[in-house]
């Protein structure tokens, strides 16, 4: 059911300051078969980053110390093109109705809340490669 | 003179020489506790006393000086020594007027003229211990205050801190069932599903502990606004159909348009919890209704399942927090924490909620809340 090629073709973005979900996350794409991972622990890294080669997707947490993820998003969504347009998907244990405004607001593409989050990420990544 | 008796220092602030002589003298009769007694005929020298160190134990204040009279006077004298107690020397008895005074910062009042020696030494130790106590009250309830903030604030930061392990605990477990699932042997199979569902069930544990932190904060952190609520339970509604397909119960709603003052993401929350419980407790081809009715000056939104209905064991506790929640109809897992959240929310905003529930037909759950006097309803 899992296509170990899904994301084959796809350069992404990880984002993430808790050093263990960034490897799940990281180990939850290669999975699918992406190889261009780049895996960065803060919001500025992850500007850096995009300023100098826009992934495909970008995969963000949403409370991180220094610049957080809506305020990451924020800031991409002011970038010139391509980097405006990358496509953000945030994980995040924000289960609350507040937070899933406030990221559709930022401009995040999708919302995904922990515990139950892998599923939803291929999910996530299907409809990106089936350009939905 | 007794050595080592006690001895009170009293300040009276009097214009009149003649009241000030037979305050003084009604004074000097007493022995235990001795008083020691100073004077200013008006309230610049007595704020010019305390300002050049005296120290009073306590002041006896006359309401109508040269420079300043009645209420003013109190919070004057208020300003120029927060801990001083304060009895108020007033040319008549007006029980109305005294209350007002003891509201402005006075501990007591005499009425010039009636007052004997003891009354009014009786009158100036009292004051000296409503004082006292008032002053020591007012440090707990700050440092109790403080310490209720703090643990909170520190809910809130443990459990945001604890989400991020849970989630990953969460995460491989989801992962690798989904990946790997067929390749484990039975007892693997079950020990992952196992990791999997209890770090579910301790998010939501961690969710309940963060509202129930926020709830404690009390009704300060509710944002009331006029709300829709047909809205907000068609909402909450919504969200419980998953789990309701899941479990083959039909969920039904009837909700018109009516409008309450309340915080709708927090009104939000407790029909969720409201849905939930009654989708836990039905079985597969059961009712849930959910129905709204305005009665008298009261919105009456209630939630009811045709379940096995509550023990009566369990209802005497039903609100209560951190006593052991039931396991719903498919062993679904209760935190304990629910519906005494859901009380707190519904009691901020004025309401309550009411339970009747038989064993064996069911169990309908009521928040009551009070409609708007100006019902502006479409």
């Amino acid at each position: 059911m899992v296509n170990p090629r899904l994301c084959e073709d796809l350069r992404l973005l990880v984002v993430e300051d808790q050093p263990h979900m960034n490897e799940l996350v990281g180990t939850v794409v290669a999975s699918l078969g992406a190889k261009a991972v780049t895996r960065v622990t803060n919001g500025h890294e992850a500007l850096a980053a995009i300023a100098a080669d826009p992934p495909d997707i970008l995969i963000t947490d949403l409370c991180m110390a220094g610049l957080d993820g809506l305020e990451l998003v924020r800031n991409i969504r002011a970038m010139p093109q391509p980097a405006r347009s990358v496509h953000v998907i945030m994980v995040t244990g924000q289960r609350s109705e507040e937070s899933a405004r406030a990221a559709d607001e930022a401009g995040v593409d999708v919302f995904i809340t922990k515990p139950i989050w892998t599923k939803r990420l291929f999910s996530a990544l299907e409809s990106y490669v089936a350009g939905w | 003179m007794e050595p080592g008796a006690p001895s009170i220092q009293v300040l009276i602030v009097e214009d009149n020489p003649g009241d000030a002589e037979l305050l003084t003298l009604a004074l000097a009769e007493s022995t235990r506790p001795r008083f020691r007694v100073s004077h200013a005929a008006s309230m610049a020298a007595a704020v010019a006393r305390l300002e050049f160190g005296a120290r009073p134990d306590v002041v006896l204040l006359d309401l109508s000086l040269p420079d300043v009279a009645g209420e003013r006077t109190v919070m004057r004298m208020r300003e120029a020594a927060p801990d001083l107690p304060i009895v108020i020397m007033t040319g008549f008895d007006d029980a109305q007027f005294a209350e007002r005074m003891v509201g402005l910062g006075a501990q007591d009042y005499l009425v010039k003229g009636d007052a004997s020696g003891p009354m009014v030494a009786r009158a100036i130790r009292y004051a000296i211990t409503r004082m006292q106590l008032a002053i020591e009250r007012e440090a707990l309830v700050k440092e109790l205050r403080s310490s209720i903030e703090m643990k909170n604030r520190m809910f809130g930061v443990l459990a945001h801190d604890l989400r991020n392990p849970v989630g990953v605990i969460s995460g491989y477990a989801e992962f690798v069932e989904m990946l790997d699932g067929e390749r484990l042997s039975e007892r693997g199979g079950n020990a992952l599903k196992a990791i999997g569902e209890s770090a579910v069930f301790m998010d939501d544990l961690i969710k309940d502990v963060l509202s129930l932190a926020v709830a404690e904060a009390g009704a300060v952190n509710l944002v009331p606004q006029a709300l829709d609520l047909g809205e907000v339970v068609r909402k909450a509604v919504a969200l419980g159909s998953v789990c309701a397909e899941r479990k083959r119960v039909r969920l039904t709603c009837e909700v018109p348009r009516i409008w309450v003052k309340g915080d709708a993401l927090k009104l939000e929350q407790v029909f969720v919890n409201l849905i939930g419980n009654a989708i836990k407790f039905s079985t597969a081809g059961e009712e849930v209704t959910v129905s709204v009715a305005v009665d008298g000056g009261e919105v009456r939104t209630s939630v009811t399942d045709h379940g096995g209905g509550i023990p009566p064991e369990v209802m005497e506790t039903l609100f209560e927090p951190f006593v052991k929640g039931r396991a719903g109809t498919d062993g679904e897992p209760s935190t304990g924490l629910g519906l005494y959240i859901c009380s707190r929310i519904v009691a901020a905003h004025g309401g309550r909620i009411e339970v009747d529930s038989q064993t064996g037909r069911g169990t309908t759950f009521t928040v009551v809340l009070a409609a708007p006097a100006t019902a502006d309803a479409a």
